[in-house]
Parts: structure tokens; sequence; C-alpha cells
């Protein structure tokens, strides 16, 4: 009984008890809220205009008030589906981004140790130098955040233009897994419900994910509805209690990495005990195990192999693994049993940034098609995304070294030829071979020349990999020693990354310039440009065409098409080129809706289908596939797979998976078994750590870290600490600690007690804090099919440092 | 005359006998249980090899703050100040109505960003706002608001405190200037009901801020009256979500 910690949970929970039962004794009052108000009718006076919100990949909808050429004001939209007017402390501050006094308002070019401001010219001689010295180590490194045209105009100008595939994006740390998991179950990426599943659940699995705080209007518009009444079962299974896990009734604690036995232990239970959906698996599912050698699309086994292969997942094996009990785990398979409830389960980096991410995606999704909690909605396992056009720009537009756009992949002939054809170039431009991915990219950056890193020149738009590239000594801080490497950063801050960079370009951001973003329901959002940029900040998707036409005027063979015009090819309503590589002509049209035109060719394959620009510029995002009526309206599709919903689905099907690798319909439920992680807890380790984000910061913290309401909400990074751990370790609240691993060490605050609670033997340190860099000190292993980092889990120790 | 003792200090020796038996049982069932109790605030405290019990350190008390100090943890409602009298005379000057703005707009970035923290805050249990901020209530001169509104039990979600755990940052340097709004007083005539300068969305408890814990320079001079959309309205116009735009 004197265990602190039970005790401690008990007060808490008794205390959220009380403020439950707070909020809905006022309900009454609420059950007849006003609608949000509009607020061009309250505020009159400012010039409001939508745009989705700059920060995470849930795409809210904000309303942005101007007057007198800056932004006033920030709203929730009361038009967007996704955020219904609300929005988070992030949303609300969106506005302040723009004016932090140390924007970038000059190209900058570091001459004898010295940043020195330049010209455009120059900056773009220089940058063209690079590139035709040696086409082949150049590389492009973007982002979740390029806008889809400035993702189409990357893509193109590296792989249609350069014939060099070089290109990837911080996304690869990011969603990779998830990308690799709905590849291998359903053979075409992205989730197949909506949000409106978060409306009708009622029960809601978290996966290693804290909404609270990473997606909070996603996580309100769920517990928003217990005010209202509904009962909503929510089960957080975690490596640490957050925010999210105090609104939970139950929290699975496990032991980090252990998440596939979890799954197993489920599917285990709902074979043994009968109670799978015997008839959704035999219409629409088969099985999968891993092929020797490994492929994304593995082998097909029997039904009786797959249940053979999960035999040893009993829940006393599987407690002993993952340390849930097995009582907790029978309770899973309880619910997934049970088909009069609607389940959703929910995930992001928990499940992505992990070793086994492909392993552990598919085998969630395994579950919810053998309990047959699929394409109804509030049945539906969904992942989530971190970055506003993760979705939109990466995984659709395809800017990884592997793929081409609309779900194609330069190793596949006929892809390429339909690519080659769309863009108008000439037979074989676009080479098979993928490029570097992520990691590899930055390994042959920071390796010396004469030792075979043969990238001389990377050019970093809308991104901050000197702050997160795990292992940053050897995958970033190397580059410093090396005289014959070139860092160009595109950027709006100076940065951790610029810190090394050999020019940086001032760029201009989010409301300063048109774009559009794609989020995490599959919602394509388009916004105008509403004010200027700084100084000479300029368009990043400008900046690539004007190196293009840099390239072109010295002849690069690669930037012109088939017909000799020039790569992109503007032209107006009189069909006269415009010459958009000069800025003062870049807003004589709308590249953006030019580029996006281009692109809408590539997204009917995969059955991905967007609607004109236009639809997107009334519309607050429009959910793909977008497919024309016969009246000629555009209708969005909510839930995929599904016949009720999704015009691509055959009558009389009930559920198609229409690109099913197995190429009968069938999704693939996979047999992966649990493998232990690359690096444990050791005797000069003894601590597993974990990083991640916080509420009041996104991502790197360039954009929020300007804003004085966040930052002072959350000035700098600390590590939580269980208390016994800390007492052992002799560590008091606030005291200075040393974290180390074996790639290096951090100095942070201990905070315990703080915004959450790890159980013992695991520390938490968020990745917010330029001055405290903890990925520094992260493990550069990789999932073997996605390539996709581990930021959630490596052997740490932790020591007071006595000053 | 005296008499002899009666039956009386018999049943007198019988009470003082029963009385002790109960003070031995309370005594001794306190006693017994107090150990428990003082083990649940202190659990075993190691004894080091040279015999020294070691001191309690202040993380010992952080994870306990219910521990020691629950015997004389005060009730929230005792320390609770009387609300003004809704009687209460209002004191509307252009100095404190002028101040009122002033700490109002200090709070938010700009007319509709939700509004800071003046306090740090359980990161741990957000839900614990509710505790003051359900109905309101004044202590110690310091005045927890009502929430205004009530469907969003997500607190933290927009609103983050400005006393972070530990010392505060330099406020980054912004040039950003929010929006405030044009708070003419708008009435179709000299008495009439000034119109709503402000959204009235997640505003649906005016005596949150007009009420009678008000700050002065807000206070309503009638909060007798509770059906305020009576008579003031909102600039707002009526747009309902289904109206076509």
């Amino acid at each position: 009984m004197s265990d602190p910690v039970s005790r401690r949970t008990f007060v808490r929970s008794a205390a959220l008890g009380v403020a439950s039962a707070a909020a809905m004794t006022t309900i009454h009052r609420s059950a007849e809220t006003a609608p949000p108000v509009d607020p061009r009718t309250t505020m009159p006076d400012l010039d409001w205009q939508k745009a989705p919100c700059r920060f995470c990949g849930t795409g809210c909808h904000v309303l942005v008030g101007v007057k007198n050429g800056k932004v006033a004001a920030i709203a929730g939209d009361p038009e967007a589906d996704v955020n219904k007017g609300l929005l988070c402390v992030k949303g609300y501050h969106v506005g302040l981004i723009l004016y932090g006094a140390d924007r970038l308002t000059k190209p900058l070019l570091r001459k004898n140790g010295q940043l020195v401001p330049i010209g455009w010219d120059e900056a773009l001689d220089i940058l063209a130098d690079r590139v035709m010295k040696d086409p082949k180590g150049f590389a492009f490194y973007g982002s979740g955040q390029w806008t889809i045209p400035e993702g189409f105009a990357a893509q193109k100008f590296m792989k249609g233009g350069l014939g060099n595939n070089h290109i990837d994006p911080n996304a690869r740390l990011c969603m990779a897994s998830a990308v690799t998991g709905f590849l291998s179950t359903y053979g075409v990426d992205e989730p197949a419900g909506c949000y409106q599943d978060l409306d009708e659940c009622n029960v809601l699995i978290l996966w290693g994910n804290n909404p609270a705080e990473m997606h909070p209007v996603l996580f309100s518009r769920l517990i928003d509805r217990r005010s209202r009444g509904d009962d909503i079962r929510l089960i957080d299974i975690c490596t640490r209690r957050t925010r999210s896990s105090l609104h939970a009734q139950n929290v699975l604690i496990f032991k980090p990495h252990t998440d596939l036995a979890i799954a197993n232990g489920i599917a285990h239970l709902l074979l043994e005990r009968g109670t799978y959906d015997k008839e959704f698996v035999e219409k629409h599912c088969a099985f999968r195990a891993d092929s020797e050698p490994r492929e994304l699309i593995g082998k097909a086994i029997s039904f009786e192999e797959y249940r053979k292969s999960l035999e040893p997942y009993t829940p006393e094996h599987v407690q002993e693994i993952s340390g849930v009990p097995a009582k907790d785990i029978r309770m899973l398979a309880d619910l997934f049993g049970d088909r009069s409830l609607r389940i959703t389960s929910l995930w992001c980096m928990g499940m992505n940034q992990h070793t086994q991410g492909t392993a552990i995606n598919s085998l969630v999704h395994g579950i919810h098609l053998l309990s047959g909690h699929f394409g109804k909605p509030g049945d539906a396992p969904t992942s989530l995304t971190g970055q506003p056009s993760a979705c939109g720009t990466v995984r659709e537009v395809g800017t990884l070294s592997h793929a081409l756009p609309g779900g194609r992949e330069v190793a596949n002939d006929e892809h390429r030829k339909q690519a080659e054809e769309f863009w108008k170039l000439p037979p074989g431009r676009i080479q098979k071979t993928p490029g570097y991915h992520t990691i590899k990219m930055w390994e042959q950056f920071c390796k010396p020349t004469d030792q075979g890193g043969d990238i001389h020149t990377i050019w970093v738009q809308v991104t901050n990999p000197g702050q997160t590239l795990p292992n940053l000594n050897k995958l970033f801080r190397a580059k410093e020693k090396l005289q014959d490497k070139f860092l160009v950063v595109s950027d709006v801050y100076p940065t951790a990354t610029t810190q090394l960079a050999d020019m940086i370009l001032p760029s201009a951001l989010w409301v300063e310039k048109n774009g559009m973003f794609g989020n995490s329901e599959r919602r394509t959002q388009q916004w105008f440009r509403m004010v200027k940029p700084p100084g000479d900040a300029r368009d990043d998707c400008w900046q690539t065409i004007a190196l293009a036409r840099r390239l072109y005027d010295r002849g690069h063979p690669g930037m012109k098409d088939k017909d000799g015009n020039f790569l992109f090819d503007v032209r107006d309503s009189n069909g006269k080129p415009v010459p958009v590589w000069d800025f003062k002509h870049y807003y004589d049209v709308n590249v953006d809706k030019h580029l996006f035109e281009e692109y809408r060719l590539f997204t009917r394959m995969k059955h991905k289908d967007l609607a004109p620009y236009d639809e997107y510029v009334k519309a607050r995002g429009l959910r793909w596939p977008v497919v024309q009526q016969a009246d000629g309206s555009w209708r969005e599709t909510r839930f995929r797979f599904a016949e009720f919903d999704d015009p691509y689905v055959k009558k009389g099907q009930g559920i198609e998976f229409y690109h099913s690798t197995s190429k009968d319909g069938r999704a693939q439920i996979w047999f992966r078994p649990y493998v232990p992680p690359p690096e444990s807890p050791s005797k000069d380790f003894p601590f597993w750590l974990c990083t991640g984000r916080v509420l009041e910061h996104w991502h790197t913290g360039t954009m929020t870290r300007r804003v004085p309401q966040l930052l002072r909400a959350m000035p700098e990074a600390y590590v939580e600490i269980h208390p016994d751990d800390a007492r052992d370790a002799g560590i008091h609240n606030g005291d200075l600690v040393k974290i180390s691993t074996r790639r290096g060490s951090i100095d942070v605050r201990a905070w315990i007690g703080g915004r959450g609670s790890p159980p013992r033997g695991l520390l938490f340190v968020p990745f917010f804090d330029e001055n405290k860099l903890i990925n520094l000190v992260t493990l550069e292993d990789f999932d073997f099919f996605s390539k996709q980092t581990d930021y959630k889990k490596c052997a740490a120790s932790i020591a007071r440092v006595t000053s | 005359m005296a008499k002899p003792p009666s039956f009386a200090p018999y049943p007198r020796a019988v009470n003082v006998a029963l009385a002790m038996v109960i003070g031995v049982a309370v005594v001794g069932y306190a006693v017994g249980i107090r150990p428990a109790q003082v083990q649940a605030i202190f659990p075993a405290l190691a004894v080091s090899p040279s015999g020294a019990i070691p001191g309690q350190t202040y993380l010992d008390w952080r994870q306990r703050r219910d521990g020691p100090n629950a015997v004389v943890r005060s009730n929230l409602g005792d320390l609770r100040a009387a609300l003004p009298a809704v009687s209460s005379p209002v004191v509307r000057t252009p100095e404190n109505k002028r101040e009122a703005l002033e700490t109002r707009a200090n709070i938010r970035a700009y007319e509709g960003a939700p509004p800071t923290i003046p306090h740090p805050i359980d990161e741990q249990n957000p839900g614990s706002c509710l505790a003051c901020h359900r109905d309101g209530l004044v202590v110690e001169g310091r005045v927890a608001r009502a929430i205004s509104h009530a469907t969003y039990t997500n607190c933290t979600q927009c609103h983050v405190t400005m006393e972070p755990r530990f010392e505060k940052p330099p406020a980054p340097d912004n040039a950003f200037v929010g929006y405030r709004l044009d708070r003419k007083r708008e009435q179709a005539w000299q008495g009439a009901p000034p119109v709503i300068p402000h959204s009235v969305w997640m505003r649906d408890r005016c005596e949150s801020c007009h009420g009678v814990a008000g700050l002065p320079g807000l206070r309503t001079t009638h909060p007798e009256r509770g059906q305020c959309t009576q008579c003031h309205v909102s600039r707002t116009e009526y747009s309902p979500p289904w109206a076509a735009r």
C-alpha cells in the first residue's frame, strides 16, 4: 500500500473522475452551445482567408485575418470538417511564426567561416556550378512540409530533369513504415477510413500514441463526445503514461519494442476462441509471411500455417515478453472478438519509428481484418501523420528515392514509361535504380569523397536535418571537416542545419506563398498567398524552378522536354510562355495550379483521383478519390474499399481491396514474429531512452520557439525519469543530468512528475530544443523494408552533472 | 445522615472501567494502525551501514505531497472567500475599464486567441483545472474565473501556462501585432443596451468575466439579471453553419 505510484495514480484518477463528473454536469448548458461563429462577421475590418494550419498532419483549417499586409488574427475555421472551428494552442498562434525577429531575408554565403549576404543571381549560379560539376553527386532533401506543388517540382527536377533519384524527405524518418505497412497489407498506401471514425467508434485503442499532445484536435473530437453522454472506452497501449493516458480506462504499459508480441497475442486468442470474423476473413483476406529473400509483399501462407505460427503467443507468454498482464491481453481479445463494438486503432510515431515498423503496422491492420473491425464507420486501423503534407506530398507525389508520382516506382519499367509520357520526356530519362534513402544519403555526404562518399552537395528545403537525423555526430556533424562537401539550406529561420550550411537561401513561409497540403485522412487542401514574404525571401518552388532554368541556360540537356521546351514551361491563358523563373513574374500566373493540373494525370492509376485545382479553392479540402458525378460535380470518398461509399468497389462486393497484392481483391493478414530490438539496456547503459514531441512545439521548434506564448509555456528540453530511478541515481527535480549512449551524450534537466510518467527503467526526452540536441545520442538502425529509423528506443545511462 | 453507598458507585466504576476499555481500545486501535499510516507516508527508512538514518530528500516530499499534509490539508471550500454580494455597488471608471481591458489583452496574443494560464499547473492532470474553474472562486483575493465554455474537456489543448517548471526564458523577439477589437461602445441611443463587442463563441457564460467576481472595469451593473442575451446582442450576424456562402 505504500507504493507511491499506485496511490498517486489513484489520486489522479479520482481527481479526473471528479473533473469528468464536473464536465458532465455542465452539459446541459453546453448542449445548446452556439455553432462556431465566423470571425469574418465579428472582425469585419480584417481580410479573412482560409488556409490549412502549418503544423501537424491533422490538417485543421484556420481563417487568417490580415490587416495592413500583416497577419493580425487567427480563428478556427467554422466551415472545416476536420476541426469544426476548434484549434490547438499551436494553431491559435500559427500567425506569429511569420514575425520572429531573426527571419532570414537575404541569401547568405559562407566565406572564410562568415556568412555574408549575396544576391539571388549569385546564389543560383553557385548552386548551378555545384550541380554541373557532377549532377550524379547532387542530392535533394525535403520533407512532408513541402507543399504538393513544391514536392512535385522537386521530384520532376530531380528524376525527370537531372535523371538523378537522390531525392528523399525527412518523412522517411516519420512514416515510411506506415507506407510499407499499408502496401504489404492492402497493396496501396494510406488509410481506408477517415476522422469520422473518431465520431463513431466506441472503443479507441492508442498504440504508442499520445494524441492529447500531438493531435489535440482529433483527441478532443473523440474525448468531447463523453461530455455529450457517449460511452467511449479508451485504451492506451504505451511505454509511458502521457496526457492521453489520463483519459483512458486502461493504460497498458509494455516493455519497449514488444508491441509485436501484444498484437500476436490478440490474434492468437481470436483464433483459439474462434471469435475472429470467419465470414470476413473467408471473403476478403489471405495470409502472408516473410519470404526468403525478404520482399515487401512476402509469400502466401495457409490459414493453418498462420494459426500454427501464432500458437506460442499465449497470453502468459505475451505477458512474459511485454510485461502486459495476461488478463489485459484477454481483455483486448474480448473487445476485438465482439462484433457489436466499433473499434478504431490510432498510431503514429510509436509504431512507425521502430526497427520492426513494417511488421507492427501490418500486424495491427491484421487484427482489424481478422476480427472484421474494418470498413464500417468507427471500425478502422488508422495511422496518423506528423507533418502537414506527409501524405499529400511525400506519399502521393512520391518524393522518395524509390518512388514516382501516384504510387509508382522507379524500378518498374511501365511506371517510368508512364511518368516520361506525362512529363513529355524522351524515353529513358528516368533512371531505374532507386537513389539513396535518407540515412544512406547523409552517410554518403558525411563520408570523405576518397572513401566513397559520393554525395558532394545536398540541397535541403523545408526541414531541419541538423536536429532531426539520428546519431547527429555521424550523420550530420561529420560534414564540418569535409572541405569539398557543400550544404545548401533553404529556410525561414537560422536552425541547427544552417549552422553548418555553406549557403542559406531565405524562403517564403506558409501564407506568404500559394500552397496545397494533403492531411492524414486523404484530404487535399489549398490556400492562396495572403501576405508578402520579408526582404528577399522567396517561394521554395520558385527556387527549384529558377535553378532548373539556370541549368537550362547552361545547356543541361535534362532541363528540356522531348519537344525542346523548358521542363517547367508555364503558359498564360493566351498560350504565351511566362518567365516564372524570374521572381517578378512568378505570380503573373498561378504556378501551383499549373503544376497541380500536371500532377493530376498521375493520380488515377492507384485510384487516388484528384479534382481540378479550382474545386479545392472552393472546398475546405476534399478526400480522394474525388470522382466526377453525372451532373459534373465532384464527390469525395470517406471510406475506401467499402461499397457504400467507395465508387471503385464493384457492386455486390461489400468490401473490395482493389489493389490487392494477391490480385484477388483480398487484403493480407500477416504473421510477423516478435524479434528482439537491435539495442537493449545493458550494464553500462541500463535505461531505455525514448524521444518525442510536446504539445507546444512542433517538430524542431524552429517556428514555435519564436512564439512567446509557446516558448514560455515550454522553454527547454528535459528528461522524464521515474522517481525511484531518480532517487537511486541521486537526482533531484531540476538537476542537470548527463544522458549518454554509445553515440554521445547531452546535458538536460531532470523533470520528475513532469509532463509524462515513465515506468522504472525508461527515460523520455523531447527533441524540440536546438540547444539540447537529443539526436546526438539516438540510434540510426532502421527497418529492413521502410528504411525508417527508431527514435523511440536505445540504451542510455543517466548521471547527475556535478559542477 | 450519610447513607451507605447504594448502587451508584458501582455503576460509576463500571462506567469508568468501560470508559477505560473503550479508551484502550481506541488508543490501541489508533496505535495499531499508526505504523501502517506512518509506513504509507515514510516507507521503509533505509538505515545505512553506519547506522545513520538518511534524511528525506525533497524528491520524496514531491511524490508524497498528499502524505504528511493529508491530516492538515485544507479544504478548498473553507478557504474560499465569499463572492461579493450581487447587490454590491459597481464602480466603473474609465481607468478601471482600461486596466481591465489591458489585463485581458495581456494574456492573449490577439482577439480570439485562447488566454494563457497565469499560474503553474499540474502537468499530469489537466482535468484538475475544473476543480477551481468549473464554477469559479475567489481565494485570497485571487480570482479563478469560471470556464466560459463547457464542451471541451482537454483544457491544455488550447491553454498553456506562462509559469513553466524551471526558470522563464527570455521572450523571443517577435514582431507580430495582434488584432485588438475596436471597443467603441455601440448602442442605438443613449440608454439602449450596448451591443456585445466580441464574438460570443465559446463564451456562453457571460458572468465568468462580467459577473460579481469579474474585474471591476468589466463588471455588469446588474448582475442579478441572468439572461444577458435577452437585451444584449452580439455584433456577430446570425450565421448558421448550413448557410451557403
